[in-house]
């Protein structure tokens, strides 16, 4: 009653916990593995009651193995793990089959303890289980169970979790690498942004500069040219808000004369408080500008208190300052303030530029002062009583005051310069002022004397004056009469100097920024180019018209339409114009430049263009560059991505061909490939063979379908281990000889990456194709490579799991079937070396002996000997693989069947030194081999057995023929001594009749019990007739029941076969009963079978059996050899089948042809003895 | 007369141990035994003309004894057969024996089975014969009458008076007288039961004579 229940509970109770162990994936999803573990151990312990549970695990990533332990009850105490791990040492590297317990000193209590060992996974690749119990029953059949399912959970998660933190590795790996490439890709644009704005501050400031010197060149007045300097500057130094200041030397105080601000900033409130707001000397920012007399700057005025005008300033956001002086002999003339929105440091070219604007706006003021000056001079002469005249030196008249004027009744200012000097001078005074008081003049300067002038509309006299004359001389020391410059000349002449000096200014700019500059009179078409402007066409000076035919020439086709169209319409509009465009240097390089130009008119009232070109190549090339690295790294991202995503579709995956084609798909994705194929190497045929491919033609398929040779791509990179790029194989000499199929199969070139394993191993090749030359890029490459790393990985990981499942399937079957021994034999020493399976193959304890030569010769069976020392002999001789069977003879005297393999070993220099190899017992097998041929036997006999009985009847008529015939003599002879007289003569004959006759008998009895005798089948040297001639006796009667008669032909001197003359027989008969069973519905016709025996060969023997039967079931002319295929109703239809097994174990053939006429012919063949 | 000859037995077996086993008895007993190994052998032989009888085997190769039987049958050779078999069955003997067979016997036979059976062949085949030989006398005297002579045999045989025989043949008494008597002496007739018994047998061994029509 009791036990039934307990174990029934027992049962419930070891379900529910491999329903719990089997939930433990469950707990452990997205668990660290030391979690999974510790949660297993926990588990186990808690469900087998445990006193301890242990696992050692190996390294999950890069740290050393783990030890991991539980104790009942969640309790560690100060007992490690570790200590515990030490402690069983023993019991974990013992070769004990797995579970079996090992009593062992309790390392977490008292006493002994019970202790399992599991290994986790095969052969502990991932470690090791162990649990521990007192119980004396420890473990049950449950708990054995148990724990075998737990740990084979643990194995498949730590197995899957190693794989898991493999790939999260890799993918850190990955994501490492995409940020270090962001950050180095990110830096090198900073870079280049830098370099831009610096080349754009550079042309800003030459820009700034420029644009002040044209319009102080074109201003009369600062107040004229205050606001354009303001803009120009203020416009290309990015600055939003400036202002002019200039010094009131009466009031010492400076007052804001100009203010500009850029279009977007409202600044009304601030430019009311700068226009009402005077700085003293040293006062805020103007007038410490004013007092040092050099450039300052504010970075944020919010956080300097002495701004007066801060709190409005920052009102409209501008914060940043910066103001420097108009100088002029060191003195400060006024202060040019810019405000800027951004709080920004200027740099030290920024200063110095905005100084040397200072400078130039300071002279600026001067000249105009000068001209002020003589405006006033000239103002005074215009309006003074006196006659004030001026006229060059060779005496032309330049200028005559009003009063002059009123006075010689000149009609204005023309009518002045239509004289000269001798037109004033009185006709008697001429000669004396030719030649006396002009060189007079000119020799001492001055002159003072009476002069009688004359007047213009008539000849009335002026009275004579007073004159002065003298000699005004420039600065320079020319000499000039009464000298005027015209304004232009000197306007020119001033400006001119100035430009040139500006202008070389320029050119060193220019030639740092690459800015050429030019003018282009629209009108007259002359141009006018600075030597950068040369420099950047790559053009001499010297002997290049720059006109605008000539230019034009030079521009890039594509871009002279643009340039064209955008000059024509500055034209129309009188505006600015910017145009790139490419320009063909005369060298033929390509250069990109900008142009840009302004209108202005000139004195003439001509419409000029000035401008410059800057020669903006290397900013193009960087954009580009800059663009390409962005590019890449976009690509780069969305190659990782696809890698990303190509890694997770090959974990979903399980089939490998489907795994296979997804690698290829993205590969020839990924380097834009038009088809490609994945080989992979059979380490046993040595070649590469297609496994997965697209886009190829069949013809191509099989021509590359193993490939062995290394001249083609993929031949080469699996012979060299490494990638082979052919960039075009029309030009690559190796290929020539593939060249046809390739160019059948449209491709130019191809990309070969090997596949390797993580042990170096080659596993196969990833191939694209390419329909025109290509070389796919480094990171195409690079990617492709990490694409085969994950095919090789998974192609490693499959070849696991297939040996994995191969192994688990070969220990299984090994386990239940096959005993392979293995042994080695070295020659040199003469060690004999045979694994403990060896041992026990011959019944020998490997603890006691050691094996010679000598002792296995002795343990195979006498019959065998000498072979298989003479096999072994000849093996090492010629130094050829050996392989022999013999029988060993065990010490318990059974008799095992060995099968032995040996393979020779020879050292580096060639010289045999052992001999490896195997044996095998095939004792199992044989027997089954010989159970396998018994049973066949049987069956035969049955069969034999069965035909008899059939033929029982006429076997009894075979026998009662020479009955009838003894017992017929028998009378006869009683007869004949009866007589009178007795026959004695008749009688002897009688009794000899008799005797034959009793013979006859006996040998039809002989034969019957022969053929139903159960003995093992015995070959000898048979005569083929004779077997002919008994079996035709033994089968006559039979056949005469269906009127059927045998006849034979039978060739004399047939060889001799080694046959079973029983079975021989019985191959026979079944031939002849079937002839005459296909005749028995014949109605017409003989009913005879016609055996003939012949030498068909020069070593064979065929009988064949003929009949004029119904013939052969022509649809099934083989099936009728099958096993149980029969016609007859009450047929078991073995008699062919057996026939043709019992020919086919001697050696021969059994066949059926059909007659031509009527009927069908069994032929069988033996082979002759020798 | 007919000459008693000496009686011969025939033996049809294709196991010549049998046959001469057969021959050797018939020795024996003072039987001439004549064996062949086959029927078409024995068909193919002269027969000899006198009491005979035929031991047959039933299986023979070629042409079976049941074969054999129907074709002695159809060339009207009157032999009486005794069938030997190894293995007998009812149907093939009841065939046989309804086919004419006078004894059908199973090997191994005993002697005195084998030349019982031979003596009731012969004997029979005698009586045949000596019957047969009878009738063709009878047959041969009754051929030797003139066509006239056979009318008025008929006309006697029926019981007539040479009177009414006369009337019915529109001749007269006495030309009939002198018939009748050449009648009674060809036909060896030594009384008129005589004749009448002749004229029996006649109609019964040669129906087509109409002789009792």
């Amino acid at each position: 009653m009791d036990s039934p229940s307990a174990e029934i509970k027992s049962l419930q109770g070891c379900l529910n916990d491999l329903i719990s162990v089997l939930a433990f994936p469950a707990l452990w999803s997205g668990r660290e593995p030391d979690q999974m573990v510790t949660a297993l151990l926990d588990g186990l312990v808690a469900m087998l009651r445990l006193d301890f549970a242990y696992a050692r695990v190996g390294s999950l990533g890069s740290g050393p193995p783990q030890d991991m332990l539980s104790l009942p009850g969640g309790r560690v105490g100060n007992i490690k793990a570790g200590e515990v791990g030490l402690a069983l040492g023993p019991c974990l590297k013992g070769d004990l089959p797995a579970a079996t317990p090992v009593r062992i000193p309790n390392p977490v209590g008292a006493g002994e303890i019970l202790v399992v060992t599991l290994s986790l996974g095969l052969q502990e690749q991932i470690g090791l289980l162990a649990a521990g119990s007192a119980r004396p029953d420890f473990p049950t059949t449950n708990e054995t169970l148990l724990l075998r399912v737990a740990a084979n959970q643990a194995a498949i998660w730590l197995q899957e979790a190693r794989h898991q933190s493999a790939q999260k590795l890799a993918a850190e790996e990955l994501e490492q690498r995409v940020v270090e490439r962001t950050r180095e890709v990110s830096a090198i644009n900073e870079e280049l942004v830098r370099e831009g704005s610096e080349r754009e501050r550079a042309e800003q400031r030459l820009t700034a500069q420029y644009a002040v010197t044209r319009i102080l060149a074109e201003s009369d007045t600062l107040a004229q040219a205050a606001p354009h300097i303001l803009r120009a500057v203020g416009g290309s130094l990015g600055l939003e808000w400036g202002a002019l200041w200039v010094v009131d030397q009466d009031a010492r105080v400076i007052r804001c004369q100009n203010i500009w601000h850029a279009p977007d900033v409202r600044s009304a409130e601030f430019d009311a408080v700068s226009r009402r707001t005077v700085f003293k000397l040293g006062e805020v920012l103007p007038g410490r500008v004013w007092e040092t007399g050099s450039a300052m700057w504010f970075g944020d005025i919010s956080r300097n208190t002495i701004f007066k005008r801060a709190n409005v300033a920052a009102k409209e956001g501008l914060l940043a300052a910066i103001a420097f002086p108009i100088l002029l002999g060191g003195q400060t003339l006024g202060v040019i303030e810019f405000f800027s929105r951004k709080p920004r440091r200027p740099g030290s070219e920024r200063l110095a530029t905005l100084s040397a604007i200072g400078s130039q706006i300071g002279q600026f003021i001067e000249r105009k002062r000068a001209e002020e000056e003589q405006r006033k001079l000239a103002s005074l002469v215009e309006n003074s009583t006196d006659f004030i005249g001026i006229a060059s030196t060779d005496g032309q008249v330049l200028f005559v005051n009003r009063a002059g004027r009123k006075m010689l009744g000149l009609q204005g200012d023309e009518h002045v310069r239509r004289t000269v000097m001798t037109d004033f001078v009185a006709d008697s005074e001429r000669d004396r002022f030719v030649n006396e008081i002009l060189p007079a003049v000119m020799r001492d300067g001055r002159w003072e004397g009476e002069v009688l002038l004359r007047h213009f509309n008539s000849d009335a006299l002026i009275p004579m004056l007073n004159h002065l004359f003298f000699i005004r001389e420039s600065t320079t020391g020319d000499r000039l009469a009464l000298a005027t410059i015209s304004r232009d000349i000197t306007h020119r002449k001033q400006a001119e100097e100035k430009l040139r000096r500006s202008e070389a200014n320029l050119a060193k700019g220019q030639r740092i920024s690459h800015t050429g500059s030019w003018t282009w009179n629209v009108v007259t078409g002359e141009c006018f180019w600075s030597v950068e402007h040369f420099h950047i066409f790559g053009l001499d000076p010297e002997t290049f018209n720059p006109t605008v035919d000539n230019t034009q020439r030079l521009i890039h086709p594509e871009d002279l339409p643009l340039v064209k169209q955008t000059l024509e319409s500055a034209i129309r509009d009188q505006s600015n114009f910017e145009v790139e465009y490419r320009l063909v240097r005369p060298d033929g390089s390509i250069r990109h430049h900008c142009g840009m130009g302004h209108p202005h008119s000139n004195s003439e009232g001509e419409l000029v263009f000035t401008g410059s070109v800057i020669d903006i190549t290397e900013r193009k090339e960087a954009e580009a560059q800059l663009l390409a690295v962005k590019d890449e790294l976009a690509a780069e991202l969305i190659s990782m991505t696809r890698l990303h995503e190509f890694t997770n579709t090959l974990q979903a995956e399980t089939d490998l061909h489907t795994l296979l084609e997804a690698v290829l798909d993205a590969t020839i994705e990924l380097q834009g490939a038009d088809f490609g194929n994945i080989q992979l190497f059979g380490p046993n045929t040595g070649a590469l063979e297609i496994v997965v491919h697209q886009g190829f033609t069949q013809e191509s398929l099989d021509y590359f379908r193993e490939v062995r040779e290394d001249s083609s791509a993929s031949g080469r990179a699996i012979a060299h281990g490494k990638r082979v790029i052919i960039e075009d194989v029309e030009t690559d000499p190796d290929f020539a000889r593939h060249l046809e199929i390739a160019k059948a199969s449209g491709y130019r070139a191809v990309q070969s990456t090997p596949l390797i394993s993580r042990a170096g191993d080659l596993l196969g090749v990833i191939s694209t194709y390419f329909r025109q030359p290509h070389r796919p890029s480094d990171r195409v490459l690079r990617f492709t490579d990490l694409y085969a790393r994950q095919v090789a990985d998974l192609l490693e990981q499959k070849s696991v799991e297939s040996a994995l499942r191969r192994s688990e399937t070969y220990l299984a079957e090994g386990q239940k079937l096959s005993h392979t021994g293995s042994w080695a034999d070295s020659l040199s020493t003469g060690e004999i070396y045979w694994s403990r399976e060896h041992f026990q193959i011959c019944g020998l304890d490997p603890e006691t002996i050691s094996p010679t030569y000598e002792m296995f010769l002795d343990m195979v069976h006498p019959e065998d000997r000498s072979q298989a020392r003479e096999t072994y002999d000849k093996a090492v001789r010629e130094r050829g693989d050996y392989e022999c069977n013999y029988r060993v003879v065990r010490p318990d005297g059974t008799i095992r069947y060995i099968h032995a393999l040996g393979h020779p070993v020879c050292n580096e220099s060639g010289e045999l030194t052992e001999f490896v190899g195997t044996v095998v017992d095939t004792t199992e097998r044989r027997l089954s081999e010989e159970a396998l041929r018994h049973a066949h036997d049987e069956l035969a006999h049955a069969t034999r057995v069965q035909t008899l009985g059939e033929m029982s009847a006429s076997i009894a008529h075979e026998v009662n023929q020479p009955l009838a015939a003894i017992v017929t003599n028998g009378h006869a002879c009683l007869r004949l001594l009866g007589r009178e007289h007795p026959d004695l003569e008749g009688a002897r004959e009688a009794v000899e009749a008799m005797i034959n006759d009793g013979m006859l008998a006996s040998d039809v009895i002989k034969r019957i019990r022969r053929l139903l005798k159960k003995s093992a089948p015995e070959r000898s040297q048979l005569d083929m007739n004779r077997v002919i001639q008994e079996v035709t006796l033994l089968t006559a009667g039979e056949l005469s029941k269906n009127n059927v008669f045998v006849r034979t032909e039978l060739e004399s001197d047939l060889p001799a076969v080694m046959a079973d003359r029983v079975q021989i027989q019985q191959v026979l008969i079944n031939l002849i009963l079937n002839g005459s069973e296909a005749m028995s519905g014949l109605l017409l016709g003989p009913r005879e079978v016609l055996i003939r025996s012949l030498r068909s060969a020069p070593r064979q023997v065929t009988v064949s059996v003929q009949d004029s039967g119904v013939g052969l079931k022509v649809e099934a002319p083989e099936r009728m050899f099958d096993a149980f295929y029969t016609t007859k109703p009450d047929g078991l239809g073995l008699g062919l089948s057996i026939s043709r097994t019992i020919v086919e174990e001697h050696g021969g053939k059994l066949w059926a042809t059909p007659n031509k006429d009527q009927g069908a012919t069994f032929r069988f063949s033996l082979p002759a003895c020798n | 007369m007919m000459t008693e000859q000496e009686p011969v037995v025939y033996v049809v077996d294709d196991n010549e141990s049998l046959r001469t086993a057969i021959k050797r008895l018939g020795r024996a007993v003072g039987l001439r035994v004549e064996p062949f190994s086959s029927g078409k052998q024995f068909l193919d032989a002269e027969l000899h003309d006198g009491p005979a009888c035929l031991v047959l085997d039933v299986r023979l190769p070629g042409l079976s004894g049941l074969d054999l039987q129907q074709e002695m049958l159809g060339r009207n050779i009157r032999i009486p057969i005794i069938f030997i078999t190894g293995h007998g069955d009812i149907p093939m003997s009841v065939q046989a024996i309804k086919a004419g067979a006078v004894e059908f016997l199973t090997k191994p036979f005993r002697d005195q089975d084998l030349l019982d059976a031979i003596n009731v062949a012969i004997e029979g085949d005698r009586a045949a014969r000596i019957q047969q030989s009878e009738s063709a006398e009878r047959r041969r005297l009754y051929d030797s009458l003139t066509p006239r002579e056979r009318e008025v045999m008929r006309l006697v045989v029926t019981g007539l008076l040479n009177k009414q025989i006369a009337l019915e043949l529109g001749t007269s008494e006495k030309t009939i007288k002198a018939h009748r008597g050449n009648v009674m002496h060809k036909m060896h007739a030594s009384s008129l039961a005589a004749l009448v018994s002749s004229a029996g047998k006649l109609a019964i061994d040669f129906p087509d004579l109409g002789i009792l029509d």
